[in-house]
């Protein structure tokens, strides 16, 4: 009798320190292998209802769509994209280029270019056999105002925007594949990884505190000023194609309007294109030589316009009327 | 721990300026620095003996202003502390000098780096700054430090690089005060983008190593916020000069002002 009470006592005591090791150990880290409660509702299929309160899908069946969709957009990125390449001097870079468009394999490419000569089309028609061109009279109309035209009669769902220098395709994909997985814009930051910032540009600096101003110290250095970035076909109509032209404002108002923005690669900045003078800037040189040294202060300008000149960085220290000689 | 602000190798003999025609003010804001003030003062003297020392004393409770007074400086008195840089605007309204130096109570400078601020502007300048451009050989630098380098790209002098007018010491001619207007001192990245946009001579003349081990450095990353948004408000002024932002009343010949209360 004596020994199983004893025995009882002892199952009685293992079974509770096992009930408090499980519990502590839900709270700190979940065993692999075992779902939350919420995970195995979701797991076993349950019913959901929106919020209309309308029976929609299962939860089950709808996760293993998205992720199916998820991997296939993933790994038929090439299938969705159109690259669209500013070329203002095409005689040196056009083929090198020709060779990375190939090598990237892309659906759709457009060539946004300045004068070509015989040869220069040649190699376009026999190597690029379905690219469409966008052609300029003058090297100098090929500025980001063209690009984005270019942008705008592509018909690929993503849009990978490049100028400058031929870049490895394996760098480039990476851009194109971050907006097929669910991002609305790609950026580049050209910052190196490993660099100090004593060795930093002076566009990239400035870029950097546009960023870290407004919030977005995870972009770095970035910009849509810095090619290549892609964009979603569908968040550049909703921006406006043509805001394309206006790379610092197109992302300050692709954040106000909460898209996904994400850093897709550290390549060093392109030589920035011709810059485009807005009507409001047609009397400043200024705005044109920040153009034309990389950086732009439209989206700070636009984020000053909605937030007050300080952004988010108030001066509540200073007596300013004892400043002004008033106190 | 003020021991360390104070510079090794003071000199004991007087530096003075080659040509002392012209009048300097020594502008120094004070809060509760009985401990350092006496030092800084002493150095100063070691300039010129003529010259005009203004000590902003500001929400001191510590003796300070007795400290100044009894080595001869003229002491402004305020209560309550005024904030970040108004001594400067204050002393700058009271100064007659045609050269004004300014520099901190919590940190002693040897004369012999507070000289060439004076003989750059002896010889030309219109705003003479300091060298010192924060803690540059790092991957990711202080929002402060990346704020002064931005400015100075955005205002078209990537050549000053980190030199602000928010570090001490710096000094500005008569003329240059005229046209910044004292008001404007009390924010030091506005008045710096008020005198390059104004096509002042900006020169960056000495480095003075303020921003390590002494109290300054402390003070600036407890108001990183304040010095950011300063910056902001410097760019959005320039932006404002230019045209680009569109305003009630764009800045007069003495830079702007519209500031807060």
């Amino acid at each position: 009798m004596g020994r199983v009470n004893r025995t009882a006592s002892l199952r009685r005591a293992s079974s509770k320190k096992r009930r408090s090791r499980e519990l502590s150990r839900t709270a700190a880290v979940r065993k692999r292998g075992t779902r939350s409660r919420r995970g195995r509702i979701r797991h076993s299929g349950a019913k959901v209802y929106g919020k209309t309160g309308r029976y929609s899908k299962t939860v089950r069946s709808r996760r293993r769509r998205q992720s199916r969709a998820a991997i296939y957009a993933a790994s038929d990125w090439r299938k969705q994209t159109a690259a669209i390449l500013a070329l203002p001097e095409s005689t040196a870079l056009l083929a090198p280029w020709v060779q990375v468009l190939n090598e990237l394999g892309v659906t759709e490419v457009i060539l946004v270019t300045g004068p070509l000569d015989d040869s220069s089309l040649r190699l376009v028609r026999e190597h690029l056999p379905g690219a469409a061109l966008l052609h300029f009279a003058e090297e100098s109309r090929v500025t980001p105002q063209a690009l984005a035209m270019g942008a705008e009669i592509a018909r690929a769902p993503i849009l990978l925007m490049l100028a400058g220098d031929p870049v490895e395709a394996s760098r480039l994909a990476p851009f194109a594949q971050i907006i097929a997985t669910g991002a609305h814009i790609a950026i580049n930051d050209p910052t190196p990884g490993g660099a100090l910032f004593v060795e930093r540009d002076p566009a990239s600096i400035v870029r950097e505190f546009v960023n870290v101003s407004t919030g977005q110290q995870q972009l770095g250095s970035g910009c849509l000023s810095v090619y290549p970035y892609a964009i979603s076909r569908q968040a550049a109509a909703n921006l406006g194609f043509a805001r394309l032209a206006e790379p610092g404002l197109a992302l300050s108002l692709a954040l106000e309007q909460q898209m996904r923005v994400k850093v897709a690669g550290h390549l060093p900045p392109p030589i920035p294109l011709s810059p485009v003078i807005l009507s409001s800037e047609l009397a400043d040189p200024a705005a044109e030589g920040e153009a034309s040294r990389g950086f732009t202060l439209q989206g700070l300008h636009h984020a000053m316009e909605k937030r007050g000149e300080r952004l988010g960085f108030p001066d509540t220290l200073r007596n300013r009327k004892a400043a002004e000689g008033e106190a | 721990m003020h021991s360390s602000a104070i510079h090794q190798g003071a000199e004991s003999e007087t530096v003075r300026p080659e040509s002392s025609s012209s009048k300097i003010s020594v502008i120094i804001p004070v809060m509760n620095e009985k401990r350092t003030l006496g030092a800084v003062i002493r150095q100063v003297k070691k300039i010129d003996r003529n010259l005009e020392i203004i000590v902003v004393c500001n929400g001191s409770t510590d003796g300070s202003a007795q400290i100044a007074r009894s080595l001869g400086a003229k002491v402004l008195t305020f209560k309550r502390p005024l904030g970040h840089d108004v001594g400067r605007s204050i002393g700058a309204r009271a100064a007659s000098g045609d050269i004004l130096l300014f520099i901190d109570g919590d940190i002693v400078i040897p004369a012999k780096d507070l000289l060439p601020f004076i003989k750059a502007i002896q010889s030309g300048s219109a705003v003479a700054l300091n060298q010192y451009n924060g803690p540059v050989y790092k991957k990711r630098v202080h929002p402060v430090v990346l704020s002064k380098h931005a400015l100075n790209v955005i205002l078209g002098r990537p050549d000053l690089k980190g030199a602000s007018l928010t570090a001490i010491p710096h000094a500005i001619s008569r003329a240059a005060l005229n046209k910044i207007g004292a008001g404007h001192l009390a924010v030091p990245p506005k008045a710096q983008a008020i005198a390059i946009a104004h096509e002042l001579r900006v020169d960056a003349v000495h480095y003075v190593g303020v921003g390590k081990n002494n109290p300054g450095k402390r003070r600036m990353y407890s108001v990183k916020n304040l010095i950011v948004g300063d910056h902001l408000e410097a760019i959005h002024w320039y932006l404002s000069f230019r045209g680009i932002v569109q305003t009630e009343q764009h800045p007069d010949g003495a830079g702007g002002g519209h500031g807060k209360g």
